[in-house]
This record gives structure tokens, C-alpha cells and sequence, in this order.
């Protein structure tokens, strides 16, 4: 009798298994979820110097907070009385309550504007309002 | 001698049951549905700039997108007088910008200083958290 070749044996054999298609599938899942970022949309509060830039907390009769004038070049680097200064010095210098207003560079993109204020507001300056430098 | 037959038993079907899996992906596809926004692309063409100290936003407010091609809301580009007629019907307390994160600042405060001297109160940009 003549035994049957290995080719018909294996057609023979039960089919692939859906678990470890299922497993990788599932880890694919899992690492894309782990190395993912989900961006959530804030929002920063923009005040021009005209504005006042009052808290509610603040009553009406109070002194008018002290205001610091801070130029920000096209590169984000602050500039005090024609010196450059970083952030936290500004904070070091400045009462707490002060009005920080940023004199922006005709060349300043808003990515760049934005990241200046990131480093003012970790630096615990939150008060800022915008001058946008003339010939803009 | 008596010869062992071998009786073949009847075939099973030995294939994984599929609708679990179908299950699964069907419910990541209403999940995912469901938690998605679905956006009209707006008429100007807009990346926000990211910040790590943004605050979530409190309630709803109308929305204008601004870049270096102008500004418009959500159905078309305003001209200088759309801008106008476009404040003067809402006459919102609150903006939402949506400005593109390459325009110069200085263009974006152009219109900050023109809604505000049109009575709103509270201007906004709208950044991506980290």
C-alpha cells in the first residue's frame, strides 16, 4: 500500500489558529495606546496692554499693580532695560502682583510667543498683557 | 488474525469562532466614534501651537481661525466688514482663536485689539496641551 506523501498530510492538518493573530493584533493595540499622545485643546487668555488686566479677585479700590515692561525678541529671549533676562530672574526681581508687558518683535511667530509664555507662567509669572512692537 | 479497522471519525470543524473578534472590533469602532470630534476643515488652513500651561475651556464661545491668510469663521473668510458684521451679530463676552501657530504674534494681536475694541472681553487662543 503505498503511504501517502508528506503534501497530503499536511492538507490534512486543522487550520491556523486565530488566538495569535488575535494576541499580536491586541498588542499592536496596546503599544499604540501606551506610545500615543492624546492632545487635549487649551486655551490661553490673551489681554493687549490696553486692556486692564484685572483678576476678579482684585477689588476696585485697589492700588494699581506695578508693571514691568519685557521685550521678546524673534527667538523668544527676554530683554529688560536692554539686557537679556531670563524668566525666573524676572520673578526673582518683580513683586508677585506685577504686570508683566511683553513688547513683541515684529519677526515673533505665535509657537514662539506661546512658549515664552510658557516659561513666564512656570516661572509663576501669570499677569502678562501684549504690546505688539510698532511697524509690525 | 483479525485486522484493527480504523474508523474515521466525522470531521469537526476545528477554526476559532470569529465573532468574539468581530465583537471586539466593532466595539473600538463605536468607541473610537464615539470619543472622536468631527470637524469641518476650517476655510483658513490652521496648526495650533502647543503649551504646557494652558487652562481647559469653561463653556462654549464662538470660534475664529486666523493665519496668515486672513481670518474666517467656521463657513468662510471675512473681509474687514465680514469681521465687523460678525461681532456686531453675536455680540459675544468671549473669542475663541484659533490661530496658526506660524502667523507673526503681531499679526494675531491685530485682531485681538479689533475684538476688543469691539466690546469682547475675554480673548482666547486656542493651544494644544503637552
Amino acid at each position: 500500500m503505498a503511504r501517502p506523501s508528506s503534501r497530503a498530510l499536511g492538507s490534512r492538518r486543522r487550520p491556523i489558529s486565530l488566538t495569535p493573530l488575535i494576541d499580536v493584533v491586541f498588542i499592536l493595540l496596546i503599544f499604540f495606546v501606551m506610545a500615543g499622545r492624546f492632545s487635549q485643546e487649551t486655551r490661553l487668555v490673551l489681554r493687549s496692554s490696553a486692556e486692564p488686566t484685572e483678576d476678579a479677585a482684585t477689588p476696585a479700590d485697589a492700588p494699581a499693580a506695578p508693571m514691568a515692561l519685557v521685550g521678546v525678541d524673534a527667538d523668544g529671549a527676554l530683554v529688560l532695560a536692554g539686557e537679556p533676562v531670563q524668566p525666573d530672574e524676572l520673578a526673582a526681581r518683580l513683586p508677585p502682583d506685577a504686570v508683566l508687558v511683553l513688547r513683541l518683535a515684529p519677526a515673533l511667530d505665535v509657537e514662539t510667543m506661546v512658549s515664552v509664555i510658557d516659561r513666564l507662567r512656570r516661572a509663576g509669572l501669570e499677569r502678562l498683557s501684549y504690546l505688539p512692537a510698532a511697524g509690525a | 488474525m483479525r485486522r484493527a479497522r480504523f474508523v474515521a471519525r466525522p470531521r469537526r470543524s476545528m477554526g476559532e469562532p470569529t465573532l468574539p473578534l468581530i465583537n471586539v472590533v466593532f466595539l473600538l469602532l463605536i468607541f473610537v466614534l464615539l470619543t472622536s470630534v468631527i470637524e469641518r476643515a476650517p476655510p483658513v488652513p490652521v496648526e495650533l501651537a502647543t503649551s504646557a500651561t494652558g487652562a481647559s475651556p469653561e463653556g462654549t464661545a464662538p470660534v475664529l481661525y486666523v493665519a496668515e491668510a486672513g481670518v474666517a469663521d467656521e463657513a468662510a473668510i471675512l473681509d474687514e466688514d465680514g469681521l465687523r458684521r460678525w461681532l456686531e451679530e453675536r455680540t459675544p463676552q468671549r473669542v475663541a482663536i484659533r490661530a496658526d501657530r506660524r502667523m507673526k504674534a503681531a499679526e494675531l494681536f491685530g485682531y485681538v485689539n479689533v475684538l476688543e475694541a469691539a466690546g469682547v472681553g475675554d480673548v482666547e487662543l486656542v493651544v494644544l496641551g503637552e
